[in-house]
């Protein structure tokens, strides 16, 4: 992995200046040996740079106390003026080059600045104006990478999302398409060969009360023939539509047969609305919340009755299982329900946000689950 | 300051610190004068003894850089600023109290031989607190442990001989004595020596200004050190 610590930066740039700038200071200060106050200046001026370093986006304004250290140190120590390009580095690396303008004082007190002086300051400027375009343009740079990194996010999300959609349509077009043909089956295909059969048996009994008497053989066989035969398909299609019907996703119908065969203890099933609106596969998550409320109320909370309600809204449906009347457990092992549900509860929530709902439990007085999902709104509905 | 606490009691769990920093110096307040120099040797060496009686204490931080403690303490309710804090508060006062007994059991065997006791206390406390930053700027600089001591040690052996804390500044060549002048351990014999020849006190503070600007600046290195 590459470091990005050890990078050249435009702050590992200006602190360079820094640091060239204070040995220089300090080596003319060697040169000319001078005393303590002047190594005071020269430390002073340190102190101020690496708490710039040290903390960064410090206000422009506090460069002035460097500029008025300069200007005192250079009553005692002329040469202290080159030290006025360190804040002038700074000044130009903040874009903050009005705290720069009493230098311009400072050196108009001085008379005319010599050449060193007019040096240091262009190397300076130069400098901290190079180190503040550079950081500007990797902070361009940082902010575009960012929006970049951003979009990339947001249509991952959105193409999950979709393949999401893809699978909840797909599995609703099955199973309405299943409904359709069994539908169909059932009220058209069903409902002649009903007629086809009843009219054959009419038929049988009718010719048996005119003739008075057993017919042509050959007759009476074919006519038996026709009627086992369309018998025979009648049994068939009830077959195909028992296999075309979505298994386990039966919906309301099934939702009451779990009620009523719950053997543990009773259950009254109270519905409101309109079922019809409910899709298949928000019946594939009730129902199993349905089961895991009534096992679990009856296993850990001991209890002999429940009160389920279904409420169909025109936005959500919400399923509340609470139970009634407990008694004490008597099975070792079988205590309260664990915090948070155990693994069947654990499934039955991941389910219900993978269709946008959510379960929740309450096991603090009796047992009670409520499974919320959302509904499409039906047409014509005030948003 | 349950930090502060904590240093305090990790400093005196390493016997050879017990060693250095109480024995070793109060050792040297026994030492007698040599002829030649302005003080007692034990107080003209004794510079250098809180050069290292900080760096001592303060391998503790250098470890904890290595071992990756900062980087628990960046996910810890402590910013590691405060951590730093106390910590160098509880060295300090190590050493401080270290000072103390130093120069009062000085004053107590040396007599008057040993100029000012308050004030030159005063300057050991300071130049404690610069060796410790010192110490942990040089910590700062490397990432691996050994290297560290090694290179630290080295870089504060050759501070305090230059700095004059092992011989007079008078025996050594003028340029060495020139550049002397740049090193916190000068100023402490400076400081030292202006007591001792009852010299202004005016610039008996102007060195001990320099060494708090020393130590300020060694702090602002030593502080940054990066998490990860």
């Amino acid at each position: 992995m590459r470091s990005h610590s050890k990078e050249l930066t435009p702050a590992a740039m200006i602190l360079a200046g820094r640091l060239l700038g204070l040995s220089l200071l300090l080596l003319l200060w060697l040169r000319e040996g001078r005393g303590a106050e002047e190594l005071l200046f020269v430390l002073f001026l340190a102190v101020l740079g690496l708490s710039r370093w040290r903390f960064e986006r410090q206000p422009s304004w506090t460069l002035l106390f460097d500029e008025a250290a300069c200007l005192a140190a250079t009553t005692l120590w002329p040469s202290a003026a080159l030290g006025l390009a360190l804040p002038l580095l700074e000044a130009a690396y903040a874009g903050s080059l009005r705290f720069a303008l009493p230098l311009l004082a400072i050196i108009a007190l001085q008379g005319a600045p010599g050449l060193p002086l007019l040096a240091a300051f262009a190397a300076a400027l130069l400098l901290g104006l190079g180190g503040r375009s550079w950081s500007r343009g990797l902070e361009s740079l940082r902010l575009e990478a960012d929006g970049e990194r951003r979009e990339r996010l947001d249509l991952e999300s959105l193409k999950s999302e979709l393949v999401s959609d893809n699978l909840n349509s797909a599995r609703m077009a099955g199973a309405a398409e299943r409904g359709r043909i069994a539908r169909e089956l059932h009220d058209h295909v069903g409902y002649a060969l009903t007629a086809a059969h009843l009219a054959l048996q009419a038929f049988g009994i009718l010719r048996q009360a005119e003739n008075g008497q057993a017919g042509d053989g050959q007759a009476e066989e074919l006519l038996a023939e026709a009627g086992a035969r369309v018998e025979q398909g009648l049994a068939l299609l009830r077959s195909t539509l028992r296999g075309l019907a979505p298994e386990g996703e039966e919906g309301l119908e099934s939702f009451e047969e779990i009620c009523r065969r719950f053997a543990p203890a009773r259950v009254d099933l109270e519905v409101r609305g309109d079922t019809d609106r409910i899709p298949v596969f928000a019946w594939a998550v009730l129902a199993p919340c349905l089961k895991e409320a009534l096992s679990n109320g009856t296993r850990h909370g001991g209890a002999r009755s429940f009160a389920v309600s279904l409420d169909v809204g025109p936005s959500i449906v919400r399923l509340a299982v609470r139970s009634g009347e407990t008694e004490a457990i008597a099975k070792a092992g079988e205590g309260p329900v664990p915090a948070g549900g155990g693994q069947g509860l654990r499934n039955l929530r991941r389910r219900a946000r993978a269709v946008g709902g959510n379960v929740n439990v309450e096991a603090a007085a009796g047992f009670r689950l409520v499974c919320v999902l959302p509904l499409d709104e039906p047409a014509g509905a005030p948003s | 300051m349950t930090v502060f606490r904590f240093a305090l009691r990790r400093a005196f769990r390493d016997p050879l610190n017990l060693l250095l920093v109480c024995a070793l110096p109060l050792g040297a307040a026994f030492l007698p004068s040599v002829e030649g120099l302005g003080l007692p040797l034990g107080f003209q060496m004794y510079g250098a003894i809180v050069l290292f009686d900080a760096f001592l204490l303060l391998r503790s931080v250098v470890d904890d850089g290595v071992s990756g403690v900062f980087q628990r303490i960046g996910a810890a309710p402590l910013t590691p600023l405060r951590y730093l804090g106390e910590t160098l508060l509880a060295y300090a006062l190590i050493l401080f109290v270290q000072n103390a007994a130093m120069v009062g059991l000085g004053t107590l065997v040396q007599g008057g031989r040993l100029p000012a006791p308050p004030l030159l206390l005063l300057a050991y406390t300071v130049f404690s607190l610069t060796s410790l930053s010192i110490s942990l700027a040089g910590g700062a600089l490397f990432r691996d442990r050994d290297t560290a001591y090694q290179s630290l040690s080295a870089f504060l052996m050759v501070l305090a001989m230059i700095g004059g804390l092992f011989w007079p500044l008078e025996i050594m060549p003028p340029f060495l004595g020139r550049i002397a002048t740049i090193t916190p351990c000068y100023w402490l014999v400076e400081a030292v020596d202006t007591l001792r020849r009852n010299g202004p006190l005016g610039h008996y503070a102007l060195s001990l200004a320099v060494m708090v600007l020393f130590s300020i600046a060694f702090l602002l290195v030593g502080s940054r050190r990066r998490l990860v």
